[in-house]
């Protein structure tokens, strides 16, 4: 899976694992996750830190890697990117 | 006077052993001895005379934190009425509860700030109040539960023999310990017995795991949500949790899955727990059996009493008799609790084991983060948008066990779901805001022109 497939997936994720009422297309890479913009809280954060270790076999160790991997789509998808090359180098 | 006799009893608990652990906060890197937590109360106790008279109430809004801790024990030796509130509230709720309780101030967690509150001393709270719990009223306002000293003390001993709970017990504190489960099995264990407090704030699954492991917590009063995120989550490492020996569940209902989910991962069954701010404890899943069906909350506490009131077919509203019932509710006084017995919100019945199963709710309410939202303070905002007819607000499950707000509004042309939400924002916490807003020419109604539920 490339870095545009992880986006991609993400937002997937993000939508229906949220159940949010937009489209995935709608969800700006570049734009904060929680906190602003999609009107995300704590629960939400926690819900998709589960879902995207689920599905990128990823592990989150603490609230400031989350933070910082959290922060946008291309955040998240460098940070995936990054554990998935970690492991298998 | 109110609450000496908690601050007593710590008291005596550090000349015996001022060097035993009373709180560990993990995420602001502080460990505090009984001597330690002796001294923030003395520093405390300052800003508690400052805040309010003799007999008069502290409103403190913190976070978890030893501070928080700190103030409670302080209000309570120079004779003042504690009240914690969350941090999720908002200003304007805090400032409004404040001043009808006639608070001159109220204490924040930044820097001790001492909030001016034009308090005036109106509403007479009873001189034997140990602690104010702030819950909300039957249109949503805040509404603070006057809990005395001897039902105070006689709730955390309910909870101490049913649970089997220990001085070497270790509490991990992840909710919020203004809210009246944790008040009662943390800040009132560590009071009585001395068990001490491990705050943890952040909750990544993979992280609390780790402190669960290595922190020695034995016993931790959780949420369904947590226990649902953290067997879920497939972060690698062991399964296990150290030393702990009890997981509490409460503040919404904890399905079987759930429950099962964790006891296979975990080999430890989460036994639920159910309570009412009015009231404290109420029963207790004491035997942690595997097929214990959806909507069981086990049987009553050591103490407690519970029956059905305006029983019809065996199904009525449930009623609990107590030592540890609340004295009463202000400002607002509350018809549902009369001397030691509480007429809860929650519908049940009772089976042939004397266990209580919930099965509905006679009020009408929504549990969010653990605080009662009623569903008619939201649209009463929403009804002040500009061009919005008509609104309703619903639950709508988020998970298995989490439930969230929907609101369906008919509103004119041209209004949008941003106008609506800045409307929620400009008066509403966080946690009332709806999730989920549809907007609809105008609702469904039946040919009788009442609400249509089910086309909603």
């Amino acid at each position: 899976m490339d870095r545009i497939q992880i986006a991609k997936r993400a937002k997937e994720l993000l939508v229906e694992g949220l159940r949010l009422e937009i489209s995935p297309d709608e969800i700006v890479d570049s734009e904060p996750i929680f906190g602003e913009g999609l009107g995300l809280d704590s629960i939400d954060a926690l819900e998709f830190v589960v879902l995207i270790e689920e599905q990128f076999g990823v592990a989150i160790p603490d609230e400031n890697a989350a933070r910082k991997a959290f922060a946008s789509i291309d955040a998240l998808a460098d940070f995936i990117q990054s554990e998935r090359q970690a492991a298998a180098g | 006077m109110a609450g000496e006799g908690f601050h007593a009893g710590f008291e005596d608990l550090r000349r015996r052993d001022g060097g035993a652990l009373a709180v560990l906060d993990i995420d602001g890197g502080a460990l505090l001895t009984r001597d330690d937590l002796a001294r923030r109360i003395d520093h405390a106790a300052a800003v508690v005379r400052d805040v309010a008279p003799a007999g008069g109430v502290v409103p403190a809004w913190f976070g978890n934190s030893a501070e928080l801790l700190a103030i409670v024990f302080a209000s309570w030796r120079e004779g003042r009425i504690p009240m914690p509130i969350d941090r999720e509230r908002s200003e304007a709720e805090v400032a409004a509860i404040s001043r009808s309780l006639g608070a001159r101030g109220v204490v924040c967690d930044t820097s001790w700030t001492v909030r001016p509150s034009e308090g005036n001393s109106a509403t007479a709270i009873p001189r034997d109040t140990a602690v104010l719990k702030l819950t909300s009223g039957s249109t949503g306002e805040p509404r603070a539960v006057a809990v005395s000293e001897s039902a105070l003390s006689h709730g955390v001993a309910q909870i101490v023999s049913t649970m089997g709970l220990r001085a070497e017990d270790r509490n991990l504190v992840t909710l919020p310990l203004a809210h009246s489960y944790a008040f009662d099995n943390v800040i009132g264990v560590l009071a009585t017995l001395g068990a001490p407090a491990v705050l943890l704030g952040d909750l990544i699954p993979r992280r609390l795991r780790a402190v669960l492991a290595d922190s020695g917590i034995t016993v931790w009063p959780a949420v369904p949500l947590l226990l649902d995120v953290l067997s879920r989550s497939s972060a690698r490492g062991a399964a296990a949790l150290g030393a702990l020996r009890l997981v509490v569940s409460a503040g919404a209902p904890l399905p079987a899955t759930v429950r099962e989910a964790f006891a296979k991962r975990f080999g430890l069954r989460p036994r639920t727990f159910y309570g009412a701010t009015e009231c404290g404890g109420i029963t207790f899943d004491r035997v942690g059996e595997a097929d214990l069906p959806d909507g069981c909350v086990g049987t009553p506490l050591d103490g407690v009493r519970v029956d059905l009131v305006d029983e019809n077919e065996g199904v009525g509203r449930v009623r609990v008799r107590s030592a540890s019932v609340a004295t009463g509710t202000f400002p607002v006084a509350s018809p549902e609790i009369s001397e030691a017995s509480l007429l809860t919100a929650d519908l049940g019945r009772l089976d042939a084991a004397g266990r209580l199963h919930l099965v509905g709710r006679a009020v009408d309410f929504v549990k969010i983060h653990g605080h009662r939202v009623h569903p008619g303070e939201i649209e009463a905002v929403i009804r002040r948008v500009p061009g919005v007819r008509d609104v309703v607000v619903v639950a709508q499950a988020r998970s298995d066990v989490v439930e969230g707000l929907r609101a369906v509004v008919a509103a004119a042309p041209g209004v949008d779901r941003e106008e609506i939400l800045r409307g929620c924002e400009a008066s509403l916490p966080s946690y009332k805001i709806p999730r989920s807003i549809e907007l609809r020419d105008e609702l469904p109604r039946t040919s009788r022109g009442k609400l249509d539920r089910s086309r909603l």
